[in-house]
């Protein structure tokens, strides 16, 4: 289902442990030209009150291959 | 007013600090970490960026396991607390503040050993006291930075060797030294670093952090919403969420945040010069004081900007009260919370005279401040 409608809108939304690691991402996917905004985690992902980043689905490889650079640790993309 | 009361709250805040608590309130006091909306956003921001600041300031590499609290006595129960259990054993000093005194006193009732090391008249904790304190049952050795009776500067990194060489994690209460001496947590070996954000971090009232090394686990104390992992009952197992349930004081953050910043363009070093510069000043035109007993060490050399006194047979607290009432002036008189410092000393019960210079202090204070007390003393 979200994959569906994470495809239909072009985002892809990666999802981390803590609050502080979304918000560390937001600000190094910001740093690196990368179009992305803090949202409400899609309750298709979880049932959490927790808060998600989405990224345009162009930019997916870009923001995965910058976390994994900063050695920030997403629980996931969807 | 002279404000020299800055040990107990600094004061005045840099004018960012204000700026910084107003602009928050108003604009972005939504709860963060919760809604996703605009505003709350802007609330985690704010509290990300604080903790990215604190530890630039602290040369701590992890800056998601700085908890914030309501002071350094908050962040001290957290460590203590969250550490020791029944048959546990804490090594602790003879001049620490109630804020360690307490809870390691409610522990012991509770089946938690403590050994007090009793520092020298002049304050200094010896490592090798600490290191022969330590048994088989110790899990933390718990020292202030420096005290808060008379600033004598302890060396902490010579006490996290001595303990973590038996294997023991070291809790430092730097309620003293936080924005006001160099602390790097890496360098120093620190475990556990409490830290008041309304002294020397020239934040607001109710506010301060915990960090907690890497390594260090600690049971949570206080439990609630942290708008993460609302699905399960326990506590989350990750920091800073599983230390910090209920909504943070985000306008108090945003204050210590701008304290913070204001420290690291400032310069930590240029604040302790500064201040050692007034400490001396003190000290010298106290000396001109017939009957004047200056406690701790000898000389401003590395002390925090703490200075006690007491000037012949007079109450401390009538110092006080006619340095307030006919001078203007604010000192804070008394035991301080810390009735072992000043046993320590020979102060206790009656007390001292204790003057805290800060980064706003001027030398023309210190002057009218002498200037006053040798009026009281009868021999201005």
């Amino acid at each position: 289902m979200m994959e569906k409608v994470a495809q239909t809108e072009g985002l892809r939304v990666f999802v981390f442990k803590s609050t502080y690691l979304t918000f560390k991402a937001e600000r190094a996917f910001k740093k690196a030209g990368i179009d992305c905004k803090v949202v409400t985690k899609p309750r298709d992902i979880s049932s959490d009150c927790g808060l998600a980043v989405s990224v345009a689905g162009n930019h997916e490889a870009k923001a995965d291959l910058l976390l994994a650079e900063t050695g920030i640790e997403k629980l996931g993309v969807w | 007013m002279i404000y020299l009361d800055n040990a107990a709250t600094s004061h005045p805040k840099p004018e960012e600090v204000y700026v910084a608590v107003d602009t928050a309130l108003r604009s972005c006091s939504a709860n963060p970490g919760r809604s996703g909306h605009k505003m709350a956003l802007e609330a985690n921001r704010l509290i990300f960026e604080a903790r990215e600041n604190i530890s630039r300031l602290f040369g701590i590499k992890h800056p998601e396991r700085i908890i914030f609290t309501q002071n350094a006595t908050g962040a001290l129960n957290l460590a203590i607390k969250g550490l020791l259990a029944p048959g546990d054993h804490c090594v602790t000093t003879s001049i620490e503040h109630n804020s360690v005194v307490r809870p390691l006193h409610c522990l012991s009732r509770q089946g938690i050993g403590v050994g007090r090391v009793n520092a020298s008249e002049e304050g200094l904790v010896d490592p090798e006291n600490i290191a022969a304190a330590i048994n088989k049952k110790t899990r933390l050795v718990a020292v202030n930075h420096a005290s808060n009776v008379i600033g004598t500067i302890n060396p902490v990194a010579k006490i996290a060797a001595a303990a973590h060489d038996r294997g023991v994690p070291v809790l430092v209460d730097a309620s003293q030294t936080a924005g006001t001496v160099s602390i790097n947590v890496e360098e120093s070996g620190i475990d556990l670093l409490a830290c008041p954000g309304h002294k020397g971090l020239l934040g607001p009232q109710g506010t301060g952090f915990l960090y907690v090394a890497p390594h260090i686990n600690l049971k949570p104390i206080l439990f609630g919403g942290t708008g993460s992992r609302s699905d399960i009952e326990d506590m989350p197992d990750f920091l800073p969420d599983r230390h910090e349930a209920g909504t943070l004081n985000t306008p108090g953050i945003a204050g210590l945040n701008a304290g913070v910043l204001f420290l690291i363009k400032t310069g930590v070093e240029s604040v302790f010069n500064h201040e050692d510069l007034l400490c001396k000043m003190l000290i010298e035109g106290l000396s001109d004081i017939p009957g004047v007993k200056v406690y701790g060490p000898g000389s401003c050399t590395r002390r925090a900007a703490v200075i006690s006194f007491n000037i012949g047979d007079i109450d401390p607290s009538t110092i006080g009260n006619r340095l307030d009432a006919e001078f203007d002036i604010a000192v804070r008189v008394g035991i301080h919370c810390a009735p072992g410092a000043h046993r320590t000393i020979g102060t206790y019960p009656r007390g001292t005279v204790r003057v805290s210079p800060g980064y706003f202090t001027k030398q023309e204070d210190i002057e009218t401040a002498v200037e006053a007390l040798k009026t009281i003393a009868g021999c201005g």
